[in-house]
């Protein structure tokens, strides 16, 4: 059964184990990381935005409030930013006026900041924005915002940087650790795939290499469920399963071909023995037509097996096509039943018939199978016994029951009697002329005709034999 | 009577030839199926047997060409198959008879003798042989002037022997002919049923009428 459309089916388990292990894993790994890089960025974006704007904010209330205090404003320009905060959080301040003349500043904004494009232009309106801008040497966020000097109504321009560059170098190289950290986890989480994929599919090389070993001689041989994964007992039990089955039919077989050949050597031998005696020195003419006519009689039973081992090759071909005809099952008795007549009035036994019912049957199928169960009900009944055939239409079926007066068949025979071959007591039933293929032929019928045979019987008391049809 | 066998085993067209040409017949063998067309192109015969399996033309192929060219010659066709199929095509393209192989030479003499029987026996009201005369109206059979009292199944039995007097019959051919058993069974019923018959009709009586060939069958003759 191919599936085209899944492109993973040429793969090994393994390793579409490992490929989707190990996808997941990073896949769920980027994410994280991504997750918190954006958090992390977010965070200072908003705390230099928070910083710039109370900066700003501080500015403008001292402008607006004590314009004069000129003194507290250049602490807070100068001295503030940029003498007592670290080296690496530095911070420029400067004012101009609407004329963009610088009022204050601190030290070495100009030398730094002069250039920046968004300090080249007034701002907007009130907006406090955040702008980042990059010196050869520096990163900055800028913000600028315009106030008034007192109640004047002058405007002011209050304009703050922020050096970033070393959270810039910060981020930056923790940003290299974390993809550094992620590309080994990634490897580690294929080899840890690769693992795990292998550790799930050792049962089945276990399973490959239990089959490897199978071979007719070890037909015997089972896997233990018991020490498989939950998900692999069912196979692991269909395998048994399967094997069991094999192991039956290749038994079957092989005791076929063995009492085949047994049955067939010994007419054989019969036939080569007698032809080289008989060559092996002149003999009378009655003699050679002696052995002509026995050899002819051996020949005829060799070619009866012959027949019955094709006819019961030919119906087990399951796609054999059989012609089937509306047949009157107490005519087809009534008609197997003559031809047996003579025998029976010879062991004086009752041969009765009561019931009908149509059938869909192959009629000469249906007439041989009634003849085998006859012809075996007369050997095995003793004189004065009687034979009795019941029809009875059922629902959707047709039963038909063959009863005797016989010497019944044991129990442990039974379940052995469609074997081929298969004998009770085969110095007896030689005498009577079978070779053990009458209930296998039986058998084989019945199932071509979807019915079913049992046999029940008791010793000293006789057989009943019940065959059921299903309904034309 | 003329008859051809196409038939490419050698061994199976010897015996059959043999027993053919034991039986009265003259018999032409051909071992191919372009031979055997030949044959009977050039020759007049009341009778072919002709096997399916054939090199060059096989049994169908000649038998389709023979219907064409000569389509009162009788034709009864020989298989190894017993495949229903296969009875069913041969008799479709004009066979006559078919046998199955392995069969009883008997059987294929019986057959070939009820196929060159071309005008169907004269319906006799009876028919005689030494003392014993059967009435076929009505169903009545005596030994001299004693009623014989048999069985409608022995009767039918010792018609279908009488109406074949001197030809020896098969176990499977009377299971045939007389109780319309078409398999391979129990032949030995066969038997039982000429036993019951003899006791009847012979053992009384200083003429014995039936014999049994061993291995082939019975006949019915005065000897």
């Amino acid at each position: 059964m191919s599936n085209d459309n899944f492109p993973f089916q040429h793969y090994s388990i393994k390793t579409r184990l490992t490929f989707f292990y190990g996808l997941t894993t990073i896949l769920l790994l980027i994410v994280i990381s991504l997750f918190f890089y954006l958090t992390t960025m977010h965070i200072l974006h908003h705390a230099n935005k928070q910083f710039l704007s109370d900066e700003t904010a501080i500015l403008s209330k001292l402008l607006e409030n004590q314009p004069e205090n000129l003194l507290a404003l250049k602490q807070e320009v100068i001295d503030n930013s940029y003498i007592e905060t670290s080296s690496e959080y530095r911070f420029y301040i400067r004012m101009l006026d609407e004329k963009n003349r610088t009022i204050l500043q601190t030290p070495h904004f100009g030398k730094a900041l002069s250039q920046a494009d968004c300090f080249k232009n007034p701002p907007d309106n009130n907006e406090k924005k955040v702008v980042h801008w990059n010196s050869p040497t520096n990163k900055f966020v800028l913000m600028q915002v315009k106030s008034y000097l007192g109640h004047t109504q002058k405007p002011v321009i209050i304009q703050v940087a922020l050096d970033i560059t070393y959270q810039q170098a910060v981020i930056n190289y923790y940003s290299k650790i974390l993809a550094l950290t992620l590309s080994s986890i990634m490897l580690i989480a294929i080899a840890l795939g690769y693992l795990i994929a292998n550790r799930a599919t050792r049962s089945l090389n276990r399973l490959t290499e239990a089959t490897h070993k199978i071979t007719v001689s070890s037909l015997h041989q089972r896997i233990d469920p018991k020490c498989w994964p939950k998900e692999l007992t069912g196979l692991g039990m269909a395998f048994n399963e399967m094997l069991a089955r094999i192991e039956n039919a290749v038994t079957h077989l092989t005791q076929f071909s063995g009492d085949l050949a047994h049955e067939l050597r010994t007419p054989v031998n019969n036939l080569m023995g007698e032809a080289e005696i008989v060559l092996s020195r002149t003999h009378t003419i009655a003699e050679y037509r002696e052995v002509l006519e026995s050899h002819l009689e051996e020949l005829q039973r060799l070619s009866q097996i012959i027949e019955n081992i094709l006819f019961l090759a030919r119906t087990e071909n399951p796609k054999l096509d059989i012609r089937k005809e509306q047949i009157s099952v107490l005519n087809e008795i009534t008609l197997i039943s003559e031809f047996y007549q003579a025998m029976a009035d010879e062991k004086n036994i009752r041969i009765t018939s009561e019931g009908d019912a149509t059938l869909h049957v192959n009629t000469i199928m249906f007439e041989r199978m009634l003849s085998n169960l006859l012809s075996n009900a007369l050997k095995y009944t003793p004189e004065n016994g009687s034979i009795h055939f019941t029809t009875r239409q059922l629902d959707h079926t047709v039963e038909i029951t063959l009863k005797d007066t016989g010497i019944g068949i044991a129990a442990e025979h039974i379940p052995k009697l469609f074997n081929r071959f298969y004998r009770i007591d085969s110095a007896r039933a030689r005498s009577a002329g079978g070779v053990g293929l009458g209930l296998p032929i039986v058998k084989s019928i019945v199932e071509l005709h979807h019915g079913s045979i049992t046999i029940t019987s008791t010793p000293e008391k006789g057989t009943q034999i019940k065959l059921i049809f299903p309904e034309s | 009577m003329r008859i051809l066998v196409i038939e490419d085993e050698d061994k199976t067209a010897a015996y059959l030839s043999a027993g053919l040409i034991e039986n009265g017949f003259v018999v032409d063998i051909a071992s191919n199926g372009l031979d055997g067309l030949e044959f009977v192109r050039t020759q007049d015969y009341d009778l072919v047997i002709l096997d399916v399996m054939l090199p060059k033309l096989d049994g169908w192929g000649v038998i389709k060409e023979i219907r064409r060219s000569h389509p009162d010659v009788r034709v009864l066709f020989l298989t190894a198959c017993d495949d229903v199929e296969e009875k069913v095509k041969g008799l479709e393209l004009g066979a006559d008879d078919y046998l199955i192989k392995p069969f009883a030479f008997s059987e294929l003499l019986a057959r070939i003798r009820t196929l060159l029987r071309r005008t169907p026996a004269k319906q006799s009201t009876h028919l005689m042989i030494a003392d014993l005369t059967i009435n076929f109206i009505e169903h009545r059979a005596t030994r001299g002037s004693q009623k014989l009292d048999l069985t409608p199944k022995e009767f039918s039995l010792l018609t279908f022997l009488a109406q074949h007097q001197g030809e020896v019959m098969s176990r499977t051919f009377i299971a045939s002919h007389v109780w319309n058993i078409n398999f391979d069974t129990d032949t030995n019923i066969v038997d039982v049923a000429i036993r019951r018959l003899r006791q009847k009709i012979d053992d009384p009586y200083e003429i014995k009428l039936i014999h049994s060939v061993r291995g082939i069958g019975y006949m019915l003759e005065q000897r």
